[in-house]
């Protein structure tokens, strides 16, 4: 009896054992790893990068900090101790990370490749997370949808709001001011649907959809000051292609912009954006002063939806006068270009503007050709970020309020399911290569979600919302009517 | 103690021979049960999830109260893939809640007859079973039902034999909370059973007993409300049971009966222990009989298994099973007709025998969408063998997202991996493949399609694969649900080997009643298929031409049709409703009638 249990003692010791390979030089060959972090850049105190390698029995990495210090990774995939992972990052601010990856095959044999690196970036992503909805990539019905929030420096997830929680409404974007966790709006569609506003102060429960305006808020944008909100009001309708390329055309069948003052419970419109042309998506300037948003003329929808592009604009807003400016300017005229633009998305310091480019349309994420481009705001001048672009969907970006950083949604793995990427720009205006979110154990992660990260953005703290009161918002539908300013 | 006689040995044989006998017996009912009219059921509930065996997906499923049961539930649930195994699943199940409740029937009355006792037992099995009549009922439910009990028993089991206080209350605390975890909101039965084996003990106080269920149900209120503060579910979601059946907000009231009989059955076997069993046992399976025979029908709703049974077979792409099953139940619904007409289609026989059935317009055709599951996998079915692929991978996702309790789907990743693979979305489809490979029934069929894709080339010479793709429209086209007849025509256009879709757009504007677009689609048929002469072309133009006071093409319009063409005239101008009936299911009827 003792022999069987030394033996499965032994057996159980074998197999945590942390082999590493036998000493040889390293191939030629660069690593098959998942995600694909070669040469990226990274912040300090990011989660620990793991990565899978197809087809590998074992993994042993290797990671010697350019100034100082190494850790080791074993097992079936590179899967780094968080502490040692951000003591390592910590260390070599600035640096150089290399990997010296093996990797044992099914039979047994070790395979050493050639290292590669990543780069740990001194600009530095101090947010606490990212907060996003979870959705799978549908067309008209919705199973499961929540908005979640993620701690950067580790695997932790953890849900802001689930569908769930408050008996089976559709949960839509989440947006905040400047990444704060206590002010920010959520729409909750379906039966006692209706806006979520944390003001910094209070939780209410707003209609946003008023007799004078086309419909319910829908793409929000904060105001730095923390009291009024940019929004576009949408009807949204979708058509579905047959050919093997495309999938889905949503387009607006009225789109405005408004003003909502939080503190009056009141929306500011003006004529010059509420017209039977389409506005949308819109975006303050980081000094208040200015909106950025979308203007499509309109056409025959949807027999001419190839002609539906948007230009680039800005209206001025004056918050002492709760008014808008007299004129529009148009920054990239759509016919001049002969594409489309959407989600303006100017940094916190000013420096640049991201949108986004597709051939047309309004919504980059059911168009494969939609690219991220940056403008230079000091310039004017514009430029396809093409070193961060794939062939698939890019979009949905969103900036750190500690700048440089940003992230987005990209297709890029299967050209349907949106994940999100980070990259940061340099002070030579140059993108880095992103990376993809990291992950526990990556494949499988992202093997087996059947989600999308909807419009992600930073969150330099964790959310936490008052469950009991939304709950009861939402179920005795305590909805406050939100009026026009005359 | 009572000595037992030789005599008394061997009846005791017989009649554990007897049990024996009938738990056999009733196992083969429900075998033949759910193996011959109600597979179908099976594979209904099959189908609206995705069991995968991922650490991944138990940890999701286990960490919420009664989340060991689900996944239990939906582990046994996937052997309904193959009725054979999934009915002896299910009858495996049940006759442990039936073997269960009758082992509880014995600690309660260990004096009465044992007959009694499993003719009791009977009663929860019967009330299960009309429960399960609600296809939305999951197998949640029925393995969270036999923890519960066996949690009862256990308990029972062990009070059986003289415990201290401490003992006694550390079991109900520690049961409760496990059992809460394990089974969630049927962890009731147990509180109450246990609180009626305290009330049946003799050496207690009447106090001590009110002690005792007082603070067994305060243990379960407190699980549930601790629970209550860390998921994301409204409280109501756990008093219902989460996941014992598809709709998480509804309460079915057939649940309450299941549980209510749980808890009374043993305390009606303690009642009856003293009467004689010759009077017991003939009363008892009488009003078991009777209830059977009289909520039977009630609970297995015809209508919505007929609808079942057609989704079964549109799944199997069982085209004959679908015209014989429409000849003898006459289709009336949206999702029957479809089927019907897709399954004339497939076996070539919709341009001639699509009136031998009833028509529901275009929509009987294409049905439109509608935010249902079943619904949209039967018109995602339509568009995918029409070579529609992207409206069929819509439909079978739609399909999938409107499962409510939120679960994935099997079949549906299945179509949607193939819809993928057609599309040439080879990182698409192998995402979904890897998903299916975590499967046990889906695997090999997941491995060969992974093999299959390594090489472009074999995807084009597949023969379903290969042909839907070549069937696919090219160029960016937008879909229309009131423009269907063009997509048709284009369809046709681009393969005129399509034969589904050639019936389908000469049928179209039939169901419209639109003669001349019919006339005009023939056109464009004859130009690429001049020989195409259909019956239903024969008698639309029959039709044709005797409103319009020209003869009819005898080169075309064989005499026969002309004949029942004139029949038909002759008995509408009559209005007489008996001469009219015989034509009822008829081109020329549905022309002119308003139905």
């Amino acid at each position: 009896m003792k022999t069987y249990l030394y033996i499965f003692i032994f057996a159980i010791l074998a197999s945590c054992s942390k082999e590493r390979p036998p000493h040889m030089a390293p191939s030629a060959d660069s690593p098959d790893i998942f995600p694909d972090y070669t040469d990226v850049t990274i912040p300090a105190g990011i989660a620990p990068m793991n990565f899978n390698i197809s087809g590998a029995g074992q993994v042993y990495v290797k990671v010697t900090g350019g100034i100082e210090g190494e850790m080791e990774s074993f097992g079936e995939w590179a899967d780094f101790n968080e502490k040692e992972w951000h003591l390592l990052t910590e260390r070599n601010i600035g640096a150089d990370l290399t990997f010296d990856v093996s990797v044992k095959d099914k039979n047994g044999h070790w395979k050493r490749y050639a290292p590669f690196v990543m780069h740990v970036s001194d600009i530095p992503l101090k947010d606490y997370g990212i907060v996003y909805r979870k959705i799978a990539p549908g067309y008209q019905t919705f199973s499961k949808t929540g908005i979640y929030q993620r701690e950067l420096s580790s695997f932790e997830e953890t849900a802001v709001l689930e569908e769930t929680a408050v008996e089976g409404k559709c949960l839509n974007c989440h947006y905040s001011n400047r990444g704060r966790n206590d002010q920010f709006t959520l729409h909750i569609r379906g039966k006692n649907g209706g806006t979520i506003l944390n003001s910094g102060s209070n939780l209410t429960y707003l209609n946003t959809k008023t007799p004078e305006t086309a419909g319910n808020a829908t793409y929000g944008y904060w105001h730095p000051d923390g009291r009024y909100i940019a929004f576009s009001v949408n009807k949204i309708v979708q058509n579905f292609y047959l050919d093997k390329e495309h999938n889905i055309e949503p387009w607006d069948v009225v789109s405005d912009i408004v003003v909502y003052d939080s503190e009056t419970n009141r929306i500011i419109t003006s004529p010059l954006v509420a017209t039977p042309r389409c506005e949308t998506t819109p975006a303050f300037s980081p000094d208040g002063k200015k909106i950025f948003f979308c203007l499509a003329d309109s056409v025959s929808m949807p027999g001419d939806y190839r002609q539906l592009k948007y230009s680039l604009c800005s209206i001025d807003f004056d918050v002492k006068t709760e008014s808008f400016g007299t004129r529009i300017d148009t920054l990239i005229c759509a016919d001049s270009i002969g594409k489309s633009i959407s989600l303006p998305r100017p940094s916190y310091d000013g420096r640049f503007l991201m949108y986004n480019m597709t051939d047309h349309g309004t919504s980059p994420i059911h168009h494969a050709d939609a690219d991220l481009w940056i403008m230079d705001l000091s310039t004017g001048e514009s430029r396809c970020l093409t070193e961060v672009n794939s062939d698939f969907s890019d979009a949905y970006h969103n900036w750190s309020p500690g700048g440089g950083w940003f992230l987005f949604n990209s297709k890029r793995r299967d050209g349907m399911y949106g994940n999100l990427y980070f990259s940061c720009i340099g002070t030579d205006g140059k993108a880095t290569k992103p990376f993809m979110l990291p992950q526990r154990n990556p494949e499988q992660y992202y093997d087996e979600a059947l989600h999308s990260f909807n419009a992600p953005d930073f969150i330099t703290d964790k959310i936490n919302l008052d469950m009991p009161h939304i709950r009861s918002m939402v179920k005795n539908n305590e909805i406050v009517n939100v009026s026009v300013k005359k | 103690m009572k000595k037992e006689t030789p005599n008394g040995n061997a009846a005791k044989d017989s009649s554990r021979y007897i049990h024996i006998g009938i738990f056999s017996a009733i196992a083969v009912i429900l075998y033949y049960f759910w193996t011959v009219p109600y597979r179908a059921a099976l594979s209904y509930r099959e189908q609206l999830q995705l069991f995968q065996t991922t650490s991944t997906y138990f940890e999701e499923l286990t960490a919420r109260p009664g989340g060991p049961a689900t996944y239990l539930g939906e582990f046994f649930t996937q052997f309904f893939n193959n009725f054979w195994i999934g009915a002896a699943v299910m009858t495996g199940l049940l006759i442990s809640v039936m073997l269960i409740s009758y082992l509880i029937c014995n600690r309660f009355a260990p004096s009465a007859p044992k007959s009694t006792n499993l003719a009791l037992s009977i009663i929860p099995l019967i009330s299960l079973m009309l429960f399960l009549g609600n296809p939305d009922v999951t197998l949640t439910f029925v393995v969270a039902l036999s923890i519960s009990l066996a949690g009862s028993y256990l308990f029972t089991s062990i009070k059986a034999k003289p415990t201290t206080t401490v003992l006694s209350y550390s079991m109900m605390i520690a049961g409760t909370t496990l059992l809460y975890w394990l089974a969630g909101a049927v962890t009731i039965i147990f509180t109450f059973l246990i609180t009626a084996y305290a009330f049946k003990a003799n050496h207690k106080s009447i106090a001590n007993k009110i002690i005792f269920a007082t603070v067994s149900l305060i243990c379960l209120a407190a699980n549930v409300y601790i629970r209550s503060l860390f998921l994301p579910y409204p409280l109501s979601y756990q008093l219902i049971g989460i996941g014992y059946t598809m709709m998480p907000d509804r309460l079915d009231v057939w649940q309450i009966i299941v549980e209510a009989l749980c808890v009374f059955v043993p305390i009606l076997a303690a009642l009856f222990a003293k009467l004689p069993k010759k009077i017991t046992i003939p009363a008892l399976i009488s009003v078991e009989i009777l209830a059977a025979i009289i909520l039977y029908p009630k609970s297995y709703d015809k209508a919505t298994y007929r609808l079942i049974d057609y989704d079964y077979m549109v799944r199997a792409n069982d085209w004959e099973g679908i015209l014989r099953y429409s000849d003898e139940h006459d289709p009336d619904l949206p999702l029957s007709v479809s089927a019907t007409n897709l399954a004339a289609g497939m076996t070539g026989q919709l341009d001639c025998r699509a009136f031998d059935y009833y028509q529901h317009g275009t929509e009987g055709l294409i049905p439109p969408f509608a935010k249902e599951t079943l619904s949209s996998w039967t018109t995602g079915e339509i568009f995918f063998q029409l070579g529609m692929v992207n409206s069929a991978q819509r439909f079978y996702f739609e399909g999938m997202e409107a499962i409510p309790n939120y679960n994935k789907s099997g079949r549906a990743v299945k179509r949607l991996a193939e819809t993928a693979i057609i599309r040439g979305e080879y990182s698409l489809a192998k995402k979904y493949l890897s998903m299916l490979q975590n499967t046990i029934f889906y695997k090999k069929w997941a491995q060969r399609n992974l093999d299959l894709i390594k090489n472009p080339d074999n995807v084009k010479n597949h023969p379903l694969y290969g042909t839907l793709s070549r069937r696919m429209i090219d160029e960016q086209y937008l879909f229309s649900e009131s423009e269907l007849d063009k997509t048709l025509g284009q369809l046709f256009l681009k393969d005129s080997g399509n034969n589904l879709a050639k019936q389908y757009l000469i049928l179209y504007p039939l169901l419209q009643r639109d003669l001349n677009k019919f006339a005009q689609y023939m056109g464009v048929i004859a130009e690429v298929q001049p020989k195409y002469n259909p019956l239903l072309a024969q008698q639309a133009l029959a039709f044709i031409s005797m409103k319009n006071g020209q003869p009819i093409p005898t080169n075309i319009v064989p005499p026969m049709v002309e004949q029942s063409l004139r029949n038909f005239a002759q008995a509408w101008t009559s209005k007489n409703p008996s001469l009219i009936e015989p034509h009822r299911r008829s081109l020329f009827y549905y022309l002119l009638s308003e139905e």
